[in-house]
């Protein structure tokens, strides 16, 4: 009797229950992460009365979330990638856009502009004006790049604090998630279903999965264990924190409490990881290599040329050589410079004192003094011999050998000359850290490195009279001491090795008579102030007794060209192949006296010289008689556009001599970049190339020529070649910075269509998780009405029942 | 289960968003009138489009070096033009004083008139170009020939050295030839004019039939350096042409590459604007009604 009653309640409380799940699901239509539930009804077992069995009515014999942990993990896998792929697109675009290519304001108009201002320049190469706009076109271009490089270097400072927002966010969201294990472990022990904490944890699992690659791993206790490349991130109710770090190459790297590395691959992270350590650098290091490769090329050519407007009266290196490496040399390792802007040599720019083959091997460095009230120069050589003295090349020999003609290494000086280049002191002058090289010229002359051959060779030094030093002086032990002419005073100074720095001895002594005492030495002198000629200057080395080195007790300077002869000077650009050696200097002998351009009775010279690669030269001989077709100042051709003029007077003595230096490299190993003496360029990154300081105040110091012509605009189709040599990674200079950024180009191309791919792949998932798990109010509306006619039932049995009962006690009344 | 409203508003919002998306593209290319704004664009279109700009901005640079040093060359050239006609000038003044008829007045007057002409030639030999000596080598700034003060030598105060101008990236037209060939080498021109100018003064009409074949060879030196120079405009000239054409040529390749087909475009984006539309109004119809709109409340 009761039976029917019971199960008529167990509907109506079943209906009401489904009718309660149906509600709650239709409340979270819009709940992000809520999942779908259903009330499952079983029938409530049976009762059996003798062979008879009947049914107990309906319960609900659970709460069910319509959750597919197969299209969950497959949505988790694409929201991690989703999110590699917008953190690559975002920073590669960005990277993209700071090339502002193509364009009007990009580096390649940049590189154009550039390149045509040279050639503006090249037609007219004495115009300051158009020097002035090559300048500008330089900065411009320097400014262009700066802004490729600043903004490249910032987006991958920006990661770093992305990451560590990022890492934040991560760690929060894994201590929640190991709190919700521990709360759904706790209630499914209690038999409980948490499907409620279970939507939470799945929707903090999905946005963990936007930072990082995920493998989630369920647990029979209800409770989810996460890992990210197989290292754990929540084990149960445990939370690894992770932190922000940095390689041991400086990239970014996450690391776990203890200090090691924690690997993630995918999701954001993943990417900023990617970005930090491979994008970006390679990026990076590909324009610092552009940078390197054509500011090295372009130094090289300006510090190499010259120009008719040049006046550099002293040149300091943008180098600073470290004060520990003075003596070292300066090939070696130790030179390179470990942080942009502190001492040493810019790897890109290191000295090359070797062949091939990587053995040692002679190189020369042309300094030439140039008097602009005469017109000519002095040439020199700074030679490097790794046979010569101790082999070394370290900074302190190459001052010592500018200033006192040889070293304690490998570098000497040609013309041989005791007191160094004349008029030129190098100094090593004392900068951040360290020193840099600094060399000045005396009297208005000027310094240049050029192959130009406007050259006065008056054989050596000492073209005044002959000059006898006697005496000694233990003051003056293991000292060179150099005898001067000055202002028609004969002076006297020691001179130290390393920075070039001079001491007086004694006292000046004026010129005019036959003999003169300085200090304790004693001096035989040619009469007659007029001998002696203003710069000449010669060297008396003392042994460690202060005897003149020889041990003959003095030591005599003759004079090497006959006095009152025509000078006899050098020109031209020299367009062979022969680099200058001690064996193979050119020369011009007087093979019998005379009157330069007579008609009768001219003079004839004969001039040695050497063709033929500068591996295999060959000597070759030719004598000209300076008769009425070479009137004074006519040039005389001695071969490859190398031509000697004389001035009007005599050539009085046959075997007069002079030799000259030719050379077509005046800077063998590099050492001009390496030191930064007269670069065009300071630097050697993207982001801190500038032009040098000393163009930007003086266009005119522009090396637009190999000779001091005003016409000669040779130097500038040796800077316009850069743009036609190979030298970029095999391929041109535009060639080579349009590659970098057509690669950046596919590769914002790629990332942008794989995200685009992405997204639609995550929309069809969440469309697929949506059918599983996600509400439709029609189905919900139609459960409900489902339920409310269930409902209606159960309640007609209650009430039928109960009109039985009525019936059956009205009838027992 | 089934369609869920979340997914329909999903694909919606997701469609709108892609057609949106490709509007903003059409309304850039059309407002920049490029198919190519940025590398990621079109990368191969990019990379192509910067080498043809280098190389239009580098001939650029080529025709102007080619347009200057046909002003250069052209000084030059109506200078030995000029010269020529002095030379023929000077060859009939010689002719005359070695006749043997001619008296000491009038020798000497032919000597006048043989010294004028010298000046003259030393001033065309001194003929600049916007400010450049033509003749002095690579020393434009130094007057090449100095005139002595007795008028007695004329010297080369200029050098040797070749100018050249870059017509093309291994190409380069020498554009000057030094006064040392012109005037110096073998036959000393203005030697030769101050040794006639001087045997006619001097009524030494000997010399002066001695230097007949002097200036004979002065004249075709100097019509050789002309030939010379005029082979060099030549080549200029050929260069100019080919650059211009080239010019032309990479303009169009520039615009095929990277410009945007505005007809085209247009019409894209007009589909888009349609598909846009529509999407719209579907969305607005589906996402209205569910069954409570049809129950009975």
């Amino acid at each position: 009797m009761g039976e029917a009653l019971l199960i008529g309640l167990s509907g109506l409380q079943a209906a009401q229950q489904a009718m309660d799940v149906t509600s709650n699901n239709i409340s979270n239509v819009d709940t992000p992460g809520y999942t779908e539930q259903t009330a499952e009804l079983t029938n409530a077992g049976t009762t059996i009365d003798g062979s008879l069995q009947s049914g107990n009515g309906v319960q609900v014999a659970d709460i069910e979330r319509l959750a597919n942990q197969l299209l969950i993990g497959q949505l988790q896998q694409a929201q991690s990638d989703t999110g590699r792929l917008q953190q690559m697109s975002t920073t590669l675009t960005s990277a993209q856009s700071a090339f502002n290519e193509p364009g009007a304001n990009g580096l390649s108009a940049a590189i154009d502009n550039l390149y045509s201002s040279l050639q503006s320049l090249s037609g007219n190469p004495s115009s300051i004006a158009l020097a002035n706009s090559s300048v500008s076109n330089l900065q411009a271009f320097t400014a262009t790049l700066n802004g490729i490089g600043d903004q490249l270097n910032s987006l991958a400072s920006n990661l770093g604090s992305s990451l560590q927002t990022s890492v934040t966010q991560v760690n929060t969201l894994t201590s929640q998630i190991a709190t919700l294990n521990g709360q759904i472990s706790i209630q499914t022990q209690a038999g409980a279903n948490a499907n409620d904490l279970k939507d939470q944890r799945d929707q903090l699992i999905s946005k963990l999965a936007n930072y990082m690659s995920l493998q989630v791993n369920p647990q029979a206790d209800g409770s989810d264990d996460i890992d990210s490349d197989g290292a754990m991130l929540v084990g149960g109710i445990t939370a690894v924190p992770i932190q922000p770090g940095t390689t041991t190459t400086g990239g970014l790297a996450v690391l776990n409490p203890t200090g090691t590395v924690f690997p993630v691959s995918g999701g954001t992270i993943g990417a900023m990881l990617d970005l930090s350590n491979t994008q970006l650098p390679n990026l990076i290091s590909s324009m610092n290599t552009f940078t390197s490769s054509f500011a090295e090329a372009m130094n090289e050519a300006q510090a190499t040329g010259t120009s008719s407007n040049a006046s550099l009266t002293s040149v300091i290196s943008n180098t600073v050589i470290s004060a520990d490496d003075v003596d070292t040399n300066l090939d070696s390792p130790q030179q390179i410079q470990s942080s942009a802007g502190g001492a040493g040599i810019p790897q890109a720019y290191m000295p090359d004192f070797t062949d091939a083959n990587g053995n040692p091997v002679a190189t020369n460095l042309s300094i030439n003094v140039y008097d602009p009230t005469s017109g000519t120069a002095q040439k020199y050589t700074v030679r490097y011999d790794p046979t010569t003295g101790n082999g070394g090349d370290s900074i302190a020999d190459l001052v010592s050998a500018i200033n006192t003609g040889t070293s304690a290494g490998g570098f000497t000086l040609y013309p041989p000359n005791a007191a160094g280049i004349s008029g030129v002191l190098a100094s090593l002058v004392p900068a951040n850290g360290g020193y840099r090289l600094a060399l000045t010229a005396q009297g208005g002359d000027t310094i240049d490195f050029s192959s130009a051959l406007d050259t006065q060779p008056t054989v050596g030094a000492w073209t005044s009279g002959a000059t006898t030093v006697t005496g000694s002086d233990t003051a003056l032990a293991n000292q060179r001491l150099v005898f001067q002419v000055q202002g028609g005073n004969l002076q006297a100074y020691t001179i130290n090795p390393v920075d070039g720095s001079q001491v007086a001895y004694g006292s000046p002594v004026a010129l005019g008579g036959a003999s003169a005492t300085i200090g304790n030495l004693t001096l035989a002198l040619t009469p007659g102030a007029a001998n002696y000629n203003n710069g000449d200057s010669f060297a008396v080395d003392f042994d460690s007794h202060g005897n003149i080195v020889g041990g003959t007790g003095s030591y005599t300077q003759q004079p090497t060209w006959t006095s009152g002869d025509a000078s006899f000077a050098v020109s031209g650009q020299y367009s062979g192949d022969q680099t200058f050696t001690p064996g193979t200097q050119w020369s011009m002998r007087v093979v019998s006296p005379g009157t330069i351009g007579a008609a009768t009775g001219a003079p004839v010279v004969q001039f040695t010289y050497y063709t033929g690669p500068a591996s295999a030269p060959v000597q070759q001989t030719t004598q000209v008689a300076l008769g009425s077709s070479y009137p004074p100042g006519t040039p005389v051709q001695i071969a490859d556009g190398v031509y000697a003029t004389f001035s009007a007077g005599n050539l009085s003595t046959a075997g007069n001599s002079a030799s000259f230096t030719v050379d077509s490299q005046p800077d063998q190993a590099g050492l001009l970049s390496a030191l930064g003496l007269n670069g065009m360029f300071t630097g050697d990154t993207a982001a801190n190339l500038a032009v040098s300081s000393q163009l930007v105040q003086n266009a005119g110091d522009l090396s637009v020529g190999t000779t001091r012509s005003a016409g000669d605009s040779a130097n500038v189709s040796n800077m316009e070649n850069v743009w036609n040599q190979t030298n970029f990674n095999g391929t041109t200079l535009d060639n080579s910075y349009q590659s970098i950024v057509a690669n950046l180009g596919v590769q914002v191309q790629q990332t942008t269509q794989a995200q685009t791919t992405q997204t639609a792949l995550t929309t069809s998932l969440q469309n697929q998780q949506q059918q599983v798990s996600g509400v439709s109010i029609d189905q919900e509306v139609t459960n409900l009405l489902q339920e409310q006619q269930a409902y209606s039932a159960a309640a007609k049995i209650i009430s039928t029942q109960q009109t039985d009962d009525a019936t059956l006690i009205q009838m027992m009344q | 289960m089934g369609i869920t409203t979340t997914e329909i508003s999903n694909t919606v919002l997701g469609n709108v968003q892609t057609t949106i998306t490709s509007l903003a593209n059409y309304q850039e290319q059309l407002s920049t009138g490029l198919a190519v704004n940025q590398p990621s664009d079109n990368p191969e279109a990019a990379l192509q489009g910067m080498q043809y700009q280098s190389q239009i901005d580098a001939n650029t640079a080529y025709i102007a070096n080619a347009n200057q040093g046909t002003a250069f060359m052209t000084d030059a050239d109506s200078a030995f033009t000029q010269m020529s006609t002095l030379m023929d000038q000077v060859q009939q003044a010689a002719v005359q004083g070695a006749n043997g008829t001619q008296d000491a007045s009038s020798l000497q007057a032919l000597g006048q008139t043989v010294n004028s002409l010298l000046t003259q030639m030393v001033s065309l030999a001194n003929t600049q170009s916007n400010g450049q000596y033509v003749f002095a080598g690579s020393a434009t700034n130094t007057q090449p020939f100095v005139e002595s003060a007795d008028q007695s030598t004329v010297s080369y105060q200029g050098n040797l050295d070749a100018m050249s101008l870059q017509v093309g990236p291994q190409a380069s037209v020498p554009i000057n030839t030094d006064g040392n060939t012109v005037f110096n080498s073998p036959t000393n021109v203005f030697a030769t004019l101050i040794q006639l100018r001087d045997a006619l003064n001097n009524g030494d009409q000997t010399t002066v039939g001695n230097l007949l074949s002097t200036v004979d060879q002065a004249t075709s030196q100097i019509q050789n350096a002309q030939g010379a120079l005029g082979g060099n405009q030549q080549r200029l000239t050929l260069a100019q042409n080919q650059l211009q054409s080239a010019q032309t040529n990479l303009n169009n390749l520039l615009g095929q590459t990277i410009d945007a087909n505005l007809p085209q475009t247009v019409s894209e984006m007009q589909q888009a604007e349609t598909a846009l539309q529509s999407g719209l109004e579907a969305a607005a119809k589906i996402l209205t009604p569910n069954l409570l709109s049809y129950l009975p409340s």
